[in-house]
This record gives structure tokens, C-alpha cells and sequence, in this order.
């Protein structure tokens, strides 16, 4: 009870001070930012006079503000030239010679503009203060995403500060109709969003959805984006990501120029695309930067090794459990020459590999890079070719597990790799117990969730079900670029249809 | 009932066939051979007039009523005892011929594949996905099929191609008359009849223009693949067709590729369970549906787990563990037909006698134009 109370006044103190105004008195403002900063000790207060001026105070945050561009345009001036004997609000910051100055008028303003790294000057006599937006992020450079790598095209990747992703994208899309959002979320960090869109081409109910439900979201911190795609997505009890997380400018570009919209969080490198559809997810950026006939081959490719990776272990299951007849008879000797000695049923075989395989491929993520050889190295020889040899597992198993494994990566986008990866062992359970029958009632029940999916709107499945052939040269193939004439209807009555020159055709000559 | 949920008439269209295709392929060469013999291909195109007759009726009568389904305007039509009596026996036509697919296919499934699982346990595990599919809604209901439809057309052309050298022409055509494959179209009633589901999803489709044309589609989709199947299969089996209780199945032992795939009964079985499912859905939606409006709740949804039950019990109902072991009779065709054909034709004739005897002025109304002694009987409640 006592700590409750010590806790709750706390708070209340906190509240109170943010809620007052700038005072006239600069001793009064002195006493609440030196109160709210109490223990902060990387927050600066610096008093000074102002040469034939009032006195002044200059508060910023070390390390966040840039205390060079600080001294030459704001502190020389002042304390060198000074006013010309004037008090006057105005006549001090015309010597003031940084492009971006705003006024603020309550505490809790100006604290938010110090933690986002703005100095604030405070004036005596005067009931406002200017912050100047000169902040100072360390940053780290760009580098090419490594999650999303590519042989052709770009590779910028977004890095952890908001301004510059956004210039990053700003460069490719030099349109004024190209607009940004900005609002800030959780109590604690105010963490910068940004949406970002193409006005005219996005349906503009698609930004107020977004705007919605981000204005929904009351927490204390959002340290990356999956914190705010687990508060917007449509369905939070999900295996599927319905978001498409990307660390590629040019995928952000590509996507607000077919009308949907970004979401671009400080602190974090991966913006959010939304709406998304499965078949988007499939589709790796590389794709249209190869040739087209070679990209329609490679998501053939990728849509038939990801049935793999989500069915093989557990087709291998049934069809040795329950369906021996299926396989031909010459393969069947072979197969069960093999599992000759093994005590395992197929299914407990099937799950011990993959499990070990699951982990081993998690530790490789994890370990340091140093170790990580090693690990696969014991892993791939030792644990394979031991499990073989000492009778534990069937070197077809093996291969089964390899082949899965190989086929899980071929899915270009992480998050539903994973929800692939996971998805396999309730299958093989399925499998397990009841064959093929088992593995199409699975089937039909992953295909049923699916399609209730939606992804702001846009069912899941959308370009197959329900069915638009006008996709399907963006989705079954990739059709070259001038044949990819109309932008994809997402959703709403706003469709800006034409993306080419209407009746253009490269086929046509003469 | 569900208020934006949209559907397309050619979704439907596909969801009929699809779920017809199913069971249609499994037993109904036997039915039709146990009839019509040679003449079994001929007997899906006499079956094909039921099938048209009962669509046209359903679409007309929602004509009449639009946006309601049988149960709401068997109400208006007849009043609100001898409505509530139709609908009900058209619920339990519902909820019996669903449950006995299920049957159908658990029996198949125990008989050929599973022999050591009860036959309970594969019925619940397909009614429990049947039921998170229905619980989604018939926006989903409705585009399954058309994802799913790839999958029967690889299968025919993976048995077909193969068998293709040992298809002949069947001969001779109506050996004993035409009477034989006639009584076996009236026999594939079993099928064609089920059309009538229809009437729950109608009232969803939003390009009703096009509703006619697509949905006359789909009982013509079935009857060609009936034909073509049991054409090969009497090509390949000839008079002892009907001896099988699978004779597809037993035609699918034929196919095979450079002696490496042979035995594609699992795949025709995981085709088939599709099929199922989705002919289990496609009733089991009506069934949840019909009964919530029957009983005028505002939502289907709490009644999908009791629906399912009854589902359930339906299928282990003490009847011939091998479907329609009575081949010769036409008891069960008659029920369907009755049910499926002959109630809807009933409430069509009475729908357009009221509506020539009111005023012309009231015929705008749908819903107004409900009987003086239901809206009396309303009244006094």
C-alpha cells in the first residue's frame, strides 16, 4: 500500500509539472525543468546573460543535440553581438540564425521537444520558449539489408533513424503528392511514426484506417515495429503475418506506387507495408529486377518449394504409416531396407529431425559468428551422419529434413518462413494420426483460416480468391514491366487504374 | 442474417459443382448402373432436368422474395403453421442428406483406407473443419472452391489421359429401351436434387443479372463429368459396374505411369476428402442457417456446434452401413426429389396463386405481402 501511494505521488508529480505553462519568471522555469530533470544527468542547463539582453536560459540534452551548429547560431550570436539593448521577445531571436525555430508555451511541450533532441531557450520575462531543431543522431551507416539480399538492384537498406529512411525514400519519389504522416506513440518513448503514402493513388480511407488504428494504440513504449503490427493487424490470433515487414526502400517505393501505404517507425529498420496479400509475401524485390521470364520461373519455383516445405515431412509421414501402397515397389525395398533397424515409429523419427533441425538452425542465428561454424559443422556431419549410423534415424528422414530445410529458406519473407517453419509439426501430427487424410482436413483448415484473413480489407488470398485475372500477371507470373499497365484494386471506390500510357504495347510495331 | 457478406454468382456456381462432384463421383456410377446399365452415361442427362427444374425454381421464388431464402418465405407463402411444417422437413432434408455424406465418406474412408479407426472419429475431425469453415461465413465458404478448383481437373486429367487407349465407345445404346437410363436419371436425383441448397445462398449473390446463366452452369458441369466418368467406366468395367460400390475408384487402379506411379487411390482420396468437405460445408452452412432463421435467432454462429452434432449423429443413424444397398429401389431418389424438387415446386405454385390473387399494388412489398392470416396471427401473439 505504502509503495503504491509513494508510486502514485510520483505520477501525480510528474503530471503536474508537465501540465504547467512557460511562466513570465525565469527562476520558476529554472525550478520545473530542474525538477522534472532531477537525476537526468546528461540534460544540460545553461544560464547566461544576453549581451545588452535579458538573462536567458539554454537547456538541451548532451549527446542528442548538435552543441556545435548550438554555439555558432545560437549561443555566439547572443552572447557576442546581443541585442541592441531591446527586452523584446523578437528582437532576440532575429539574431538567432537557425533555419528551424518554433515557439512553445507549455512544459510538457517543452520537455517532449528536449528528449526528441531540440535545445529549448527560455527568456526572462517572457511566458514562451524557442526550441531549435537541430538534433544530433549518432546513426549507423547504410548498409545492404542482410535479411534481404538481392544479385540485381539496389543495396540501401532503411537503418534505426526515422529522417533518414524517409529521405531515403523521398529521393526515389521526388513528387509532391508523395506525403508523410507523422504521429508519435507510447507514453514513454513517444516513438516518431510516419505513414507514408502517394496521395491520388492510395484510397484515401486505407490512411484513415491506418491513422485510426494507430491513434487506437495506448501503451508506454514501442521499441520496434512489431510492437505496433501486433496492435493493427486484423487478426491479432494469427499465425500468418499480415503486414509485410521490409528493411528496402525500393520494396516501400514499389508498393506506395501500387497504392498501398507504409508505416515507417523511429528506432526500428523495418517499415510495415500494408494491405499485403499472401502472394505479395511470396514475392521477393529481386523479382523485378530480373528478367521476366526468369522471375515468372523463380515464383513458380518458390510457390511449389513452399508446399514442400510445409508438406514434405508430413507426406513422407503418411505415406509410410498408412499408404505404403503409393510408393513404387523397387523405392518402398529401399526405404525400408533402411528403416530396418529403426525402433522409431515414422512420425517420432519425422519430429525428432526436425526439431534438432529447427534448433540448430535457431542456434546458427544466435551463436556468435565464430562459433556458429562450428555448430554447423557438429550439427550437419556429426548429428546426421551419427543418427544414421547409429540407427536412430533412416538416411531417407535425413533427406526429407534437408530438403525441407533448404525449401523453408526459398521463402523470401521472413516472418512467414517462420509462421511456415511452425505450421509444418501441427501437420505432421495430423499426419501422423490419420494419413492423407489427415493432411488435406489440415489443409482445407489452414486454407479456411486464410481465406478469412484480410489485411486491411484486402482478403489474404485475393489475386486466387476471390479471383482477379487482372492480377495474376503480377502474381502466378511477372509480366514485364510495360505490360504491367493498371495498378492492383486494393480497396474503396478511389482506383487510380493506368500506370502506363493507355493502348501502350511494346508487342505492337509499326 | 450476415449483412455485407457478398458472394458471386460464378463462385456459387462453382461451390455446387464442386460439392456435387464429390460424392457424385464416388457412388454414383453404381446407382446409375444398377439402373440403367450400358445406358448409365445416358442417365446423368435425364438426371440434369431435375437439377435445372430445382434452380430455376429456387431463383424463381427468390424472385418473388428477394433477399430471403426458403425458410423465410415458406412462411409468407403458406402462413406461419403450415410454413414452419415445410421449412422444418426441408431442414431435416438438409441436415439428413449432409449427414449422410458424411457418412458416406466415412464408411468409404473405413472401408478403404482407415480400417482400424472408428469411423465416429473421421466423421469429427472432417465436421470440426467443416465447422471453422462455417463459422468463417459464406464469404469463405463460398471462395473455397474456387481455390480448390484446380485440384478435380488435374485428378481427371491424370486418370483419363492414361486410360485413354482402352476407352471405346459404349455399345449398344438402349439395348432394353429408353426406360432403363431414365429410371436411372430419376435415381440421380440423389444428386441433382441437392441443387436446392442453393436457396440459402442465393439471397448473397450480388450479381443477381447473372445468377440464372451461372448457376444453370453448374448442374450442366456435373452432368458432363457424370457422363464422361460413366462412360469410361462401362468402356473399361462394361456390366460389372455395378458390382463396385466404387467403381471409379476401382478404374483409377488402371492408371499407370511408366510403372512408377501406380496406385493413385490416395490421391484420389485426398481429392475426394476436398470434395467432400466442401459438399459437408455447403450443406452444413444451409443447416446452421435455415435452423437460426427457423427459430428467428439474429445469428447462425451459436448454432454451428449443436448443427454439427446432429450432423454427426445423423451419419451414424442405423441405415445400411453400404449407401443405398437397396439399389433397385427408388426410395431414397424419392425422398430427394420430394424434398429438394417437389417442396420448392409447391411453394413456387402457391407463391404465384397468392401473388395473382392480391392486388397488383401489393406486389411491391416482398415482405408486406405476407398472408392476412400470418400477419393476423402476428398480431394476436
Amino acid at each position: 500500500m505504502n509503495d503504491n501511494k509513494g508510486l502514485e505521488s510520483i505520477l501525480q508529480m510528474q503530471r503536474e509539472l508537465l501540465a504547467r505553462p512557460i511562466s513570465t519568471s525565469l527562476r520558476s522555469n529554472t525550478d520545473v525543468l530542474r525538477q522534472l530533470f532531477e537525476n537526468a544527468s546528461d540534460v544540460v542547463f545553461h544560464e547566461f546573460t544576453i549581451r545588452n539582453g535579458p538573462l536567458a536560459l539554454l537547456v538541451y540534452i548532451d549527446g542528442i543535440t548538435d552543441t556545435k551548429e548550438l554555439e555558432r547560431h545560437v549561443l555566439a550570436p547572443l552572447k557576442t553581438d546581443g541585442t541592441d539593448g531591446e527586452l523584446g521577445w523578437e528582437a532576440v531571436i532575429q539574431r538567432i540564425s537557425v533555419s528551424s525555430s518554433q515557439s512553445v508555451r507549455t512544459i510538457q511541450k517543452a520537455a517532449d521537444e528536449l528528449g526528441a533532441g531540440n535545445p529549448l531557450l527560455l527568456l526572462e520575462g517572457q511566458a514562451v520558449g524557442a526550441f531549435f531543431a537541430i538534433p544530433f543522431w549518432q546513426m549507423r551507416a547504410i548498409e545492404e539489408p542482410q535479411a534481404e539480399t538481392v544479385v540485381r538492384g539496389p543495396r540501401e537498406g532503411f537503418i534505426e533513424t526515422l529522417h533518414v529512411n524517409l529521405s531515403m525514400i523521398r529521393r526515389r519519389l521526388q513528387t509532391p503528392a508523395f506525403k508523410l504522416k507523422k504521429l508519435s506513440i507510447g507514453r514513454y518513448t513517444k516513438t516518431t511514426c510516419a505513414i507514408a503514402y502517394i496521395e491520388g493513388v492510395t484510397d484515401p480511407n486505407l490512411v484513415e484506417e491506418m491513422e485510426r488504428r494507430l491513434k487506437d494504440i495506448d501503451v508506454d513504449g514501442i521499441v520496434d515495429s512489431n510492437h505496433i503490427e501486433e496492435w493493427i493487424e486484423d487478426n491479432p490470433l494469427s499465425l500468418f503475418p499480415q503486414l509485410q515487414a521490409t528493411e528496402r526502400p525500393d520494396v516501400v517505393v514499389s508498393s506506395l506506387l501500387e497504392g498501398r501505404i507504409a508505416l515507417l517507425v523511429n528506432g526500428s529498420p523495418f517499415s510495415l507495408i500494408a494491405p499485403v496479400t499472401l502472394l505479395t509475401l511470396m514475392q521477393s524485390s529481386e523479382d523485378y529486377y530480373e528478367r521476366s521470364f526468369v522471375a515468372t520461373g523463380i515464383r513458380w519455383l518458390r510457390l511449389l518449394i513452399s508446399f514442400i516445405a510445409i508438406l514434405m515431412p508430413s507426406i513422407y509421414v503418411a505415406v509410410l504409416s498408412f499408404h505404403q501402397e503409393m510408393i513404387p515397389t523397387a523405392l518402398l525395398l529401399t526405404i525400408s531396407k533402411s528403416r530396418e533397424q529403426i525402433p522409431f515409429p515414422a512420425l517420432f523419427e519425422a519430429l525428432l529431425m526436425e526439431v534438432t533441425f529447427e534448433a540448430l538452425r535457431e542456434a546458427g542465428i544466435r551463436l556468435p559468428k565464430q562459433v556458429g561454424s562450428a555448430v554447423s559443422i557438429v550439427g550437419a556431419l556429426v548429428i546426421g551422419q551419427a543418427a544414421i549410423s547409429a540407427g536412430i534415424v533412416s538416411s531417407p528422414m535425413i533427406m526429407v529434413v534437408a530438403i525441407t530445410g533448404v525449401a523453408s529458406f526459398l521463402i523470401p519473407n521472413y516472418q512467414l518462413g517462420l509462421a511456415i517453419r511452425l505450421i509444418r509439426f501441427p501437420i505432421m501430427f495430423c499426419a501422423g494420426l490419420l494419413g492423407l487424410y489427415g493432411i488435406v482436413l489440415a489443409g482445407v483448415f489452414i486454407v479456411v483460416h486464410m481465406l478469412s484473413l484480410r489485411s486491411f480489407g484486402v482478403p489474404y488470398l485475393s489475386p486466387l480468391s476471390p479471383i482477379q485475372f487482372e492480377q495474376f500477371k503480377d502474381t502466378l507470373v511477372r509480366a514485364p514491366s510495360w505490360a504491367l499497365n493498371k495498378r492492383p484494386h486494393l480497396t474503396g471506390s478511389i482506383w487510380n487504374k493506368l500506370r502506363v500510357r493507355p493502348h501502350h504495347s511494346r508487342l505492337k510495331k509499326g | 442474417m450476415e449483412k455485407k457478406s457478398r458472394i458471386s454468382a460464378a463462385q456459387l456456381c462453382l461451390l455446387m459443382y464442386l460439392a456435387s462432384s464429390g460424392t457424385g463421383l464416388m457412388s454414383s456410377p453404381s446407382v446409375a448402373a444398377s439402373f440403367a446399365g450400358l445406358d448409365m452415361w445416358i442417365a446423368p442427362f435425364w438426371g440434369l432436368i431435375g437439377g435445372i427444374a430445382c434452380l430455376w425454381i429456387m431463383i424463381q421464388l427468390h424472385r418473388l422474395y428477394p433477399g430471403q431464402n426458403l425458410i423465410q418465405y415458406a412462411e409468407a407463402i403458406l402462413g406461419r403453421i403450415a410454413g414452419k411444417a415445410i421449412s422444418f422437413l426441408f431442414l431435416f432434408f438438409v441436415l439428413f442428406t449432409t449427414g449422410y455424406v458424411i457418412r458416406q465418406m466415412t464408411d468409404f474412408l473405413s472401408n478403404s483406407f482407415f480400417p482400424r479407426t472408428p469411423p465416429l472419429f473421421l466423421g469429427v475431425c472432417i465436421v470440426f473443419v467443416c465447422a471453422a469453415a462455417v463459422n468463417s461465413g459464406i464469404e469463405v465458404i463460398c471462395r473455397l472452391p474456387v481455390l480448390f478448383f484446380p485440384f478435380p481437373i488435374l485428378m481427371m486429367v491424370v486418370i483419363f489421359v492414361p486410360l485413354f487407349p482402352d476407352l471405346k465407345p459404349v455399345l449398344p445404346i438402349f439395348e432394353h429401351g429408353i426406360l432403363p437410363s431414365f429410371w436411372g436419371g430419376c435415381a440421380l436425383q440423389l444428386w441433382y436434387a441437392v441443387f436446392c441448397f442453393a436457396t440459402f445462398y442465393i439471397p448473397n449473390v450480388h450479381n443477381q443479372d447473372k445468377l440464372m446463366r451461372w448457376s444453370m452452369l453448374s448442374p450442366i458441369l456435373l452432368c458432363l463429368l457424370l457422363a464422361a466418368t460413366n462412360w469410361s467406366i462401362t468402356s473399361i468395367l462394361g456390366d460389372a459396374a455395378s458390382m463396385y460400390h466404387y467403381p471409379f475408384l476401382v478404374i483409377t487402379r488402371f492408371v499407370s505411369f511408366s510403372e512408377f506411379f501406380e496406385h493413385l487411390e490416395s490421391i484420389v482420396m485426398m481429392i475426394w476428402v476436398v470434395a467432400f468437405a466442401l459438399r459437408i460445408m455447403y450443406g452444413y452452412y444451409c443447416a446452421a442457417v435455415g435452423l437460426a432463421q427457423w427459430l428467428k435467432l439474429p445469428d447462425y454462429r451459436p448454432l454451428i456446434w449443436p448443427v454439427g452434432m446432429l450432423l454427426l449423429l445423423m451419419s451414424v443413424w442405423d441405415i445400411k452401413t453400404t449407401q443405398f444397398a437397396q439399389f433397385d429401389s427408388l426410395v431414397f431418389p424419392a425422398f430427394y426429389a420430394l424434398c429438394g424438387i417437389g417442396l420448392p415446386f409447391l411453394l413456387l405454385v402457391a407463391a404465384w396463386v397468392r401473388k395473382g390473387m392480391t392486388p397488383a399494388s401489393q406486389h411491391k412489398t416482398s415482405n408486406a405481402s405476407a398472408s392476412p392470416q400470418t400477419q393476423q396471427a402476428e398480431q394476436t401473439k
